[in-house]
């Protein structure tokens, strides 16, 4: 018969380094596939997000838009009442909110990636870890939505220019790769226990007070020990640094943290692979 | 012979009855599998041999082998673990034992609309689907007009999914699968879709696809499986219960996984069905008994009925259903329709020899009936009075009845 080289895929149970091999052989195999099915995912679920809608794509920029005025004003009418050295307080929200938003958007992103293409991949067998490539998509498609919020805010308080801005984009990726790599370390467990997430939204909102997102990093106190524990906090501080210009005197934190994620991320990626098949067969196509 | 394309090798696959248990179970089994050092048992049964509390083995033991240019009939009752197996062999779950080696390209036409968005249109779902099917950009490009042409959907590609009907879902899907070219097809009961023109144009095109591949195919309609399988694999709970090229002996052990019930008697009651006896072969059975006879066998029945008086004439009929609860075969009298009587006394006794009996191999479930001559009263009906199992003798066509017909070359 045919006497062309056919592919052999061997279907047995397996665990630990056979499980790994298993799950980067097919990676590398399938990376061309998964780059091209990555990109129609995420064509599909954008061009759908607001097909139902009047506005469309405004829609990507309205939320961050409407936050951003809430600060304007308030700082307006003096509610709040934050020192955030020389740089205006609206600014130095925006930007934060900015970071923090893009780490949110990630984690949430991530942990949902099963429960968004469970029918899919109860019923095909693709290449799955595409998906984390789609939600990395999603959320950064959002981060740049609100990115461009940033412009009519710039305009209204000038921020003068120097290099170190020019890495800010930098740092809003490597926000956005740890928030990443946090999810996708939770996705195993996160898909089968809807308890986890759960617990992950409500702790992110804490987060949200736990990292110098609306206020700059405390100088003593409690509240710094806690903030230095945090990760996050080395990616907003660093970063926002830069943007507005500032001591950027938690460099060495902020490349420790990146490397980690980065490392993390990879992790996570043959984590998925691996626990997928077990995720399925306990899920089904609900 | 052609190469093996799918070979399975004794595998198993445990399921769970209890949700929680079962989440449970997967979080040990992938923390399990996730830690490198966990010893991989592979082919062998290790703990996972065991069953743990809740947990039934939904496959066991099941191996085959499947070459090119063979199709694999898997049948058996609803959980018998048909789709879970069609889920191992595409790669989707593992099973807990056993191993199976697949070669060439998979395609699986199972569920066709599995990636479908309903708020795009036609032609932005064909671009999705055929990407998650595994074509890429260039061959997209290259089928796109094919998939256009065989979905019959042209003047609707741009209307959004949600407004196609699920019989237009499922043209769209099957136009976009059927581009594949596998060398391995799994299929499972999608062919039951479309409307009739379209059933044809896919029965063709995996009639065309079953040659160059190795199929599974998966399905209730043992029409279907007769007419596209050359083995048929039987599951019952799990177990291989038939596997064999005779796909006649197959369906046998199909049909009799299901009795098909008791014996339903209605109508007006004028006439009830005291008796019945059923002489074939040397065999006898009575009411809601039931014969295996050969093909071609001659049968003789003998009715006995109780009539009411006010009951001058009336007409008997005897009907045989297939499995499908098709009606495939009437005993007629000399009138188009039943045998016409005069009821004498209290009881009326009434015979039939039918001498070449032309139901095809299966199982068929009789019914008497008995009206009034005009049809415009039924005194009595009882359904699954008898059941006939056909054995073996008639070719396996998938119809109903078979008749020797007097060929000669002219």
């Amino acid at each position: 018969m045919s006497e062309k080289e056919l592919p052999i895929r061997l279907i047995t149970p397996h665990d630990g380094v056979d499980a790994f091999r298993y799950a980067l052989t097919s990676m590398i195999r399938d990376q061309r596939f998964s780059r091209e099915l990555a990109w129609r995912m995420f064509l599909r679920d954008t061009q759908a997000m607001f097909r139902q809608s009047f506005l469309g794509y405004v829609w990507l920029v309205l939320p961050a838009l409407a936050n951003s005025l809430v600060w304007v004003f308030l700082s307006g009418t003096d509610v709040v009442s934050i020192s955030s050295g020389q740089t205006p307080y609206p600014v130095f929200v925006f930007v934060g909110t900015l970071l923090w938003t893009a780490f949110n958007g990630s984690v949430v992103a991530s942990l949902s990636i099963v429960d968004e293409a469970r029918g899919t991949l109860a019923k095909v067998n693709f290449p799955q870890e595409c998906l984390v490539l789609v939600a990395f998509g999603k959320s950064l498609l959002n981060t740049l939505a609100t990115a461009l919020c940033a412009i009519p805010f710039f305009l209204m308080y000038p921020v003068a220019f120097h290099w170190q801005m020019l890495l800010f984009p930098v740092g809003v990726l490597a926000t956005m790769l740890a928030g990443t790599a946090f999810g996708l370390m939770m996705v195993p467990i996160s898909a089968m226990f809807s308890d986890l997430s759960r617990a992950i939204h409500l702790g992110l909102r804490f987060g949200f007070f736990l990292t110098p997102v609306i206020f700059p990093l405390p100088e003593s106190g409690l509240g710094r020990t806690i903030m230095f524990w945090n990760p996050v906090t080395y990616l907003v501080v660093t970063s926002r640094a830069w943007l507005l210009g500032g001591e950027t005197v938690l460099l060495p934190g902020f490349l420790c943290v990146t490397l980690l994620s980065l490392s993390m991320v990879c992790v996570g990626v043959m984590f998925l692979k691996v626990a997928l098949p077990h995720i399925i067969e306990r899920l089904g196509s609900g | 012979m052609s190469e093996v394309l799918i070979q399975a090798d004794k595998i198993s696959k445990k399921f769970c009855r209890s949700l929680k248990k079962s989440l449970w179970y997967g979080m040990t089994d992938v923390c399990h599998s996730l830690n490198p050092w966990s010893e991989s048992v592979g082919s062998q049964l290790g703990d996972k041999g065991k069953l743990r509390d809740q947990e039934f083995w939904a496959l066991q033991d099941i191996s085959f082998e499947v070459r090119r240019g063979q199709c694999l009939g898997l049948i058996g009752h609803n959980g018998a673990g048909k789709s879970t197996l069609l889920k191992i062999l595409n790669g989707l779950i593992r099973p807990d034992s056993g191993r199976v080696t697949m070669r060439g390209r998979v395609g699986a036409l199972i569920e066709l609309n599995a990636g479908f968005n309903p708020v795009l249109t036609g032609r932005e779902n064909i671009y999705s689907q055929a990407s998650l099917l595994g074509f890429s950009r260039a061959e997209i490009a290259e089928k796109y007009e094919d998939i256009v042409e065989f979905s019959e959907l042209r003047e609707f590609l741009e209307m959004p999914l949600q407004n196609y009907s699920s019989g237009m879902k499922v043209k769209l899907g099957f136009a976009v699968a059927s581009q594949l070219e596998p060398d391995i097809l799994l299929i499972d009961e999608v062919l039951a879709v479309g409307d009739l023109g379209f059933r044809y144009k896919c029965l063709n095109k995996i009639g065309d696809l079953l040659k160059k591949c190795a199929v599974v195919f998966v399905s209730h309609s043992m029409t279907q499986v007769m007419r596209v399988s050359s083995h048929i694999m039987m599951l019952k709970d799990g177990r291989e219960a038939f596997f064999g090229t005779e796909v006649a002996k197959g369906l046998e052990a199909y049909y009799q996984l299901f009795s098909g019930g008791g014996l339903t008697v209605s109508g007006n009651g004028a006439v009830q069905l005291l008796g019945l006896e059923v002489l074939a072969n040397g065999q006898r059975c009575d009411l809601e008994g039931g014969l295996r006879i050969q093909h071609g066998d001659s049968l003789k029945l003998r009715l006995t009925l109780k009539v009411e008086t006010g009951v001058p004439e009336a007409v008997a009929q005897v009907l045989f259903w297939n499995h499908e609860m098709i009606p495939v075969l009437e005993i007629s009298g000399r009138e188009s329709y039943g045998f016409h009587f005069f009821p004498a006394g209290d009881e009326t006794m009434l015979e039939v020899e039918m001498p070449n009996l032309m139901l095809n191999t299966g199982s068929y479930y009789a019914s008497v009936i008995v009206t009034a001559p005009g049809l415009e009263k039924v005194y009595c009906q009882a359904d699954n009075s008898f059941r006939l199992t056909v054995g073996s003798g008639s070719p396996v066509s998938g119809v109903g009845c078979v008749c020797p017909g007097a060929w000669k070359v002219l």
